[in-house]
């Protein structure tokens, strides 16, 4: 069984004392950038860090953390967030009211949680509270039990990181509405959660897949999925997309023409140029090609899509298509996401600029330029004077 | 063809809705009630009613599952699963 160093489990008495010791470096308190140093046109917080490590090393800041996050999860609602870096650093920002996780240091500042380097990824759902990592091939779990994401059988909450025991090993994991889907280092997939509209890929619709499952396809050499906030789950194999569980508006592509629930793991899209699937909700999916090309397939009335354009593509003609004119230079795409919400805010990095956009009434731009601002356009927020009026944009970054 | 049956039960202000049940014949699954709690559950003169949904298998299936030792290999046969012993 693996453990975790350079955690403390007794009482702390210095904390910073022994994070700094421990883990190589201090906390970044959110919205703490000018006084670190940047002029004013460089107000950002944490949200930033967050959302692109670029644009964190652009705006000079990258000072108090010496190595860059390769992958964030986290925001919502519950000021939970969550990164690793490129040498496998876990690091995390926790805020003293997220109540189901009790890790060694909760204030809403970033620190680097323990000293383990082989973090591999990790993944957070909002609406169970749940964090999920791979550390060096094993997977971990801290978070509520009750939705069936930790894969084991049991249903128990942790508060702490518990490591989760099997024996194969393992590269990825996503999270997302009431599923977890985990990819072997060999690219086959397992599926676990409520087996809602054949979500996890099981050739059912009832209960759900306690212990984690390999999908009834066998599909092989996936490298890529995304859970999503609802019920549909989205692969990447050979730079195609195969789709398993709910596809009312088309949203793994064109190849599924019926709106009808998806048994199992399907090809969906054939393009064989996406590396990453991303932004999936009820009503929408995207897909970043291999030549930095943003694809789109579903409702695009909720103002998801970068472009600015509102139109849809939900049809066999078009589902997944790229946008905004076939540009390049798209890294990143992401949404807040979850089935309650109707409004989502968006994040997407293009040409390593961040852009801020999506909802209905421009709800994303009211968060970060305050509630007199309706615009319903997307901003462009990297290098921007429109930072500047940031006063809190970590409330934009993106769960799942 | 479906896929499950839905059956109505009787349920109390002791059942567990969170908490699911099993059927050895799918071990990596558990089943469980559409309602979530009580409140979801009708009322008819006082007794709650909740249902749930069994799994029916037409084919042999084989699954892989994640195991402690390994990957377990697990036939299920044709037939339904997860129906309630009441």
């Amino acid at each position: 069984m693996g453990e975790i160093s350079g955690v403390p489990t007794a009482d702390i008495n210095n904390v910073d004392g022994f994070f700094t010791t421990q883990g190589g470096g201090g906390g970044i308190t959110p919205n703490s950038v000018a006084s670190a140093g940047s002029t004013g046109t460089q107000l950002i917080g944490s949200a930033v860090i967050l959302t692109n490590p670029d644009v964190t090393l652009a705006f000079n800041i990258g000072e108090e953390i010496t190595q860059r996050f390769v992958k964030i999860e986290g925001g919502g609602e519950r000021d939970v967030f969550l990164a690793i870096t490129s040498n496998g650093e876990l690091w995390y920002n926790i805020a003293a009211t997220e109540t189901y996780l009790s890790w060694p240091v909760k204030d809403a500042t970033w620190r680097r949680y323990g000293s383990d380097t082989d973090w591999d990824d990790i993944a957070y759902d909002e609406g169970y509270s749940v964090c999920m990592a791979v550390r060096d091939g094993d997977l971990w779990f801290s978070g509520v039990g009750t939705g069936r994401q930790r894969g084991d059988g049991s249903t128990t909450s942790s508060a702490s990181w518990i490591e989760i025991q099997d024996s194969l090993t393992w590269s990825k994991i996503r999270l997302g509405y009431r599923k977890s889907i985990a990819i072997t280092s060999t690219g086959e997939v397992y599926f676990s959660g409520y087996n809602y509209d054949y979500m996890t890929g099981q050739g059912s619709q009832s209960g759900n897949t306690a212990t984690r499952t390999r999908d009834q396809n066998n599909l092989t050499g996936v490298t890529d999925a995304d859970a999503g906030c609802y019920r549909t789950s989205l692969l990447v194999k050979d730079g195609n997309i195969y789709q398993t569980g709910r596809n009312t508006y088309l949203m793994g592509g064109p190849l599924i023409s019926s709106t009808s629930d998806v048994n199992g793991p399907t090809l969906s899209y054939d393009g064989g140029d996406v590396v990453t699937v991303c932004g999936l909700t009820y009503w929408s999916a995207f897909a970043i090609t291999n030549t930095g090309q943003l694809r789109f397939a579903g409702t695009g009335s909720y103002r998801q899509r970068p472009d600015n354009s509102t139109s849809s593509q939900n049809t066999t003609s078009n589902a997944m298509d790229v946008i905004d004119g076939g540009a390049t230079g798209y890294t990143f795409y992401a949404q807040k996401s979850r089935s309650t919400q109707s409004q989502y805010p968006a994040i997407a990095i293009k040409n390593g600029q961040l852009k801020l956009g999506g909802g209905t009434f421009g709800h994303i731009i009211k968060e970060v330029l305050g509630a007199s601002a309706n615009s319903t356009s997307w901003i462009d927020a990297g290098n921007t004077t429109a930072v500047t009026a940031a006063m809190n944009i970590s409330t934009i970054v993106i769960g799942k | 063809m479906n896929d499950y049956n839905t059956y109505r039960v009787e349920v109390s202000s002791d059942t567990d809705f969170l908490e699911g049940w099993k059927d050895d014949a799918v071990p990596n699954m558990e089943f469980m009630y559409d309602q979530e709690s009580l409140e979801e559950c009708e009322q008819i003169d006082g007794v709650y009613y909740a249902t749930y949904r069994t799994w029916i298998v037409h084919k042999e299936h084989n699954i892989e599952v994640a195991g402690k030792n390994g990957i377990d290999y697990i036939t299920i046969p044709v037939g339904e699963y997860g129906l309630l012993n009441n």
